[in-house]
């Protein structure tokens, strides 16, 4: 044992003898370190306490007291605090990040010695500001590991353009990993005071004279107009800043913890694999019309969902269906068409079938179907998409799929192998549309608009696929989550919903006690503007059944637009008792 | 000139109103029973004080005094404040009559619970990770018990302007803010030392609610909720405790809309045993609060989830904030802390 090491042990001992024997105390024989870290865009801040127990205080003053007076002086606490600094590591999208001290404040020995004497301090970290998208912050903490006790959390950003996406750690809690993203600014607040500075410039240049009078008449007065101006532009061009606010792409974490934590846990339908609305594409020219490209599209069920979304164009959908099977099938559908370099592609995929000679970008759906109408399944085409779309989904996008999952894919993709698109129907009789039916469906104008009508419609799906924007959640219209958590969602991303194709569902909710009344309630509590617009179907089997009006024609469904405030209105007035009064008032557009 | 006149005019009577209205909607609610009677028991309590008393007792409403206090015994922590151990047994009845004034009957009995489990700790020796040593006193060494147990009221009691009573001593911290009709009890810091104890024949658990509400929760999630709400990390002591105040930490756990209407309601009941504390108008006030947040809200798990095993547990919503925290492995040593990070000390009703 050499002297300098002996000298510390007699004046730890000494220290330790003077001092009040351990009381009331609660720390014991740990070294307790909790560490909160605040990001912004350009700097992480840390706030470090350490907490040295009864029973290690003497170790830990050790420390601390180099030259043994049984004080600490500033310099001896900047040379602990840089040593505690020196045994962390900060490390922002794999970067290592240096830690500066820009504070500290130490406690007495004697508060040390009961075990609750806090050392605070703070610590900053530079860095390049960051730019818009996914970063990864890492943070390790090894000091004094043999009796260390950690704590790391980080705070929620005051920076609203930082957003945490994710947080691990060690079971101990001395490493920390943690996924933000740094979304845009919203830009149209520029653009608003840009405006207000030009209108006031112009104006002063107009009535210079006018202005000069009012502001010698009442100052303050006239510092409120100018205010109200900012006031009333920032208003007519906070639209557009929402606009900016929705992401334009989703990582897979936050695509699979949308996907996941926003989900219920499910209920019973009758399990279909495809659509059997055949009057899905009536509604789409006065969709187009009464909608604008960039919103959030909902929807229920399967393939006529991209249908609307290539009609429609949002920049984020959500399809909630009660159906596990369903978000199974639009995982599948996403590996897909992700996978695909065309629609003929995409078709080979789905029905495992080797692509056809001849079909490229210009070939209609009609086209495309017919020859594909044909062909036998092959089974190793199949394997191969099948393992295909399983590795996209759990290697390239990492998501946790389960063994269940899997097999819920499997025998999804083995429905389309063993049927083909002339006998592949929807759930219910056999004269539900068939898939090559629906696919090459017009609107009434006889325009086809399916999803595989032209490789434009398809390319807009695929994008969204892509960018993991189409999020399929499993959820009950009357529940209490997932339509909630789309709400809270495009809340906080000040985002609003501009179409939600709610199918027939809502004929199962009137018959379900007070359902409707929740679903209503859910729907209310989405954020919606003036041209929020439902889509609704009814068959015509009902329709006759509960005297509904629709026009005459050969389709068995009918689909209809209606503006969900006018719905939410007739609700919250009584008008809407039953299934039959959605199409009395008020009136459907179609 | 005349047009722009009177878009002048204009605006100025709509910011005028605007202003009115605003002014109006801030005002505190009109002075429930509670508040009444809380400000009699608070007079009552301050006008049997000496002057030295007083000024131990009594300080402004903005005093930086409102934010010492602490979990931590007396000779560890410094409080300012006025001791009971220091009063006759009238005015320590007086002291005991103002705190339960705020509190409801099953609030004011968790707090006499605390407080005679510190009592208890203080004649066994301090527990596997508490004190071991009483005694001493306001000047003295490290004490705790009974006696050491503090009051301040902040402000003057009032029905109309704000005011606080702050009273605590180790494992107890209870903050009561006072606006008009409203009461708000946070941040507060109900703990306990020994977790379960013996009293007069019976068998006291001061937090065994807590405790038990929080594992039937976490038992009666299914497995995928478990999967959310569990922490794959241990969780050795409070995140935000004390010192703490208006911090906001990344929510972690299972959000409240996953759960089914019977584990929110669950969920709600464990919330209540901290909300629960304060009177019964304003609890229901504050309940009604949370619910209204429930999609917003996080529950979170660490640790055992057999009941008598350890596990720490945090409830997180934007107006509210839980946490269950056993001290370094002991379940007979508890810190928990209540906080509305947007309305700590009434901050929301006295905000300018």
């Amino acid at each position: 044992m050499n002297v300098r090491i002996a000298g510390i042990l007699i004046c730890a001992a000494v220290l330790g003898a003077l001092l009040p024997q351990p009381a009331a105390a609660h720390r014991l024989d740990e070294y307790l370190q909790a560490t909160r870290i605040s990001v912004e865009r350009n700097r992480m801040d840390l706030a470090i306490d350490l907490t040295p127990g009864v029973d290690v205080a003497q170790k830990v003053m050790a420390l601390i007291d180099s030259n043994r007076d049984g004080k600490i002086s500033d310099s001896e606490g900047t040379e602990y605090a840089k040593s505690v600094l020196s045994s962390m590591s900060l490390k922002l999208d794999n970067r290592r990040r240096l830690l500066t001290l820009t504070g500290s404040r130490f406690p007495s020995f004697l508060d040390m010695s009961h075990g609750e004497g806090v050392i605070r301090l703070q610590a900053t970290a530079a860095i390049p500001a960051t730019s818009s998208g996914p970063h990864e912050l890492e943070f390790v903490n090894t000091h004094q590991l043999d009796m260390g006790v950690y704590l790391i959390n980080a705070m929620v950003p005051a920076d609203k353009q930082v957003r945490i996406t994710d947080q691990h750690r060690d079971t101990l809690q001395h490493e920390f990993k943690m996924d933000y993203r740094v979304v845009e600014a919203p830009r149209g607040w520029a653009v608003s005071w840009l405006l207000l500075g030009g209108l006031g410039l112009a104006t002063m240049l107009w009535r210079k004279e006018a202005l000069r009078k009012a502001r010698q008449a009442s100052p303050v007065v006239f510092g409120l107009l100018l205010a109200s101006m900012g006031a009333a532009l920032s208003s007519s061009t906070f639209e557009a800043a929402r606009a900016q606010s929705t992401p334009t792409a989703i990582d897979d974490r936050e695509f699979w913890r949308m996907v996941t934590e926003m989900s219920e846990t499910g209920g019973t339908f009758p399990r279909q694999y495809m659509s059997n609305e055949d009057s899905a594409q009536f509604v789409i020219p006065d969709l187009k019309r009464v909608t604008r490209p960039g919103g959030v599209y909902m929807g229920v069920g399967l393939e006529q969902n991209f249908t609307y979304i290539a009609a429609v164009q949002p920049r984020l959908a959500f399809i909630v269906d009660i159906r596990r099977d369903n978000m199974m099938e639009h995982l599948l559908y996403k590996a897909l068409f992700e996978l695909s370099t065309d629609r003929a592609d995409f078709l080979s995929r789905l029905l495992s079938r080797k692509r056809p000679a001849g079909l490229n970008s210009n070939s209609s759906a009609r086209a495309l179907l017919d020859a594909f109408q044909p062909l036998a399944a092959d089974a190793a085409l199949y394997d191969d998409n099948l393992r295909m779309a399983i590795d996209r989904l759990t290697n390239v996008h990492k998501l946790p799929l389960t063994e269940i999952d899997k097999a819920d894919m499997t025998r999804i993709l083995n429905v389309f192998r063993t049927t083909d698109p002339n006998t592949l129907r929807g759930q219910g009789d056999n004269t539900n549309p068939t898939y090559l039916q629906l696919m090459t469906a017009t609107d009434l104008e006889g325009r086809s608009q399916s999803f595989l009508a032209s490789e434009q419609n398809f390319k807009v799906v695929q994008d969204l696929e892509q960018k993991n924007l189409i999020i399929p959640l499993v959820g009950d219209f009357a529940g209490n989550k997932a339509i909630v958590n789309v709400g809270i969602y495009l809340k906080e991303h000040r985002a609003s919903v501009n179409v939600f194709y709610v199918s027939n569902v809502e004929r199962y909710l009137f018959d379900q006690g007070d359902d409707a009344k929740k679903f209503y309630m859910n729907v209310g509590a989405l954020p919606l503007d003036g041209s929020s617009t439902f889509i609704r179907s009814v068959t015509s089997d009902i329709s006759v059944r509960l005297g509904i009006p629709i026009p005459d024609s050969t389709a068995k469904w009918r689909s209809f637009l209606v503006p969900i405030n006018d719905s939410l209105k007739a609700f919250a007035a009584g008008q809407l008792q039953s299934y039959r009064d959605l199409f009395a008032a008020p009136a459907p557009t179609r | 000139m005349k047009r722009f006149a009177g878009l002048v005019i204009s605006l100025a009577m709509v910011t005028v109103v605007a202003a009115v209205y605003a002014q109006r909607a801030a005002a505190p609610a009109p002075a429930g029973s509670v508040t009444s009677k809380a400000v009699v028991a608070a007079n009552t309590f301050l006008n049997g004080l000496s002057t030295t008393e007083r000024s131990h007792a009594a300080f402004p409403f903005n005093s930086p005094q409102k934010s010492n206090w602490s979990n931590l015994p007396s000779g560890i922590y410094q409080r300012n404040s006025l001791r009971l151990g220091d009063l006759t047994p009238a005015k320590r009845d007086a002291t005991l009559a103002l705190v339960a004034s705020v509190l409801s009957r099953e609030g004011y009995q968790k707090v006499q619970n605390i407080m005679n489990g510190d009592e208890v700790l203080k004649g066994s020796g301090g527990g596997r990770t508490g004190g071991r040593a009483g005694g001493g006193g306001r000047g003295g060494g490290i004490a705790f018990g009974l006696d050491e147990y503090y009051i301040a009221v902040f402000g003057t009691p009032s029905t109309t302007t704000p005011w606080m009573i702050q009273f605590g001593g180790h494992h107890l911290g209870i903050n009561v803010t006072i606006v008009g009709g409203n009461n708000v009890m946070t941040p507060s810091l109900p703990a306990a030392q020994p977790a379960k104890y013996a009293l007069n024949g019976q068998t006291i658990r001061p937090l065994g609610n807590e405790n038990d509400k929080g594992f039937a929760l976490i038992n009666a999630l299914d497995a995928a909720q478990r999967r959310m709400a569990i922490l794959n990390y241990q969780v050795n002591d409070l995140v935000l405790g004390p010192t703490e105040d208006g911090k906001v930490i990344q929510p972690e756990g299972i959000l409240a809309s996953a759960l089914n209407s019977n584990q929110q309601n669950m969920l709600l009941d464990v919330a209540h045993e901290w909300v629960g504390i304060l009177n019964d108008d304003a609890a229901a006030a504050k309940m009604a609060e949370i619910r209204q947040n429930l999609p917003r809200t996080y529950f979170a798990w660490s640790g055992s989830t057999s009941n008598g095993g350890l596990a720490y547990f945090r409830i997180q919503g934007p107006t509210v904030l839980i946490e269950y925290a056993p001290q370094q492995g002991d379940l007979d040593h508890i810190h928990t802390i209540y906080r509305d990070p947007t309305n700590d000390y009434g901050a929301r009703l006295v905000a300018p």
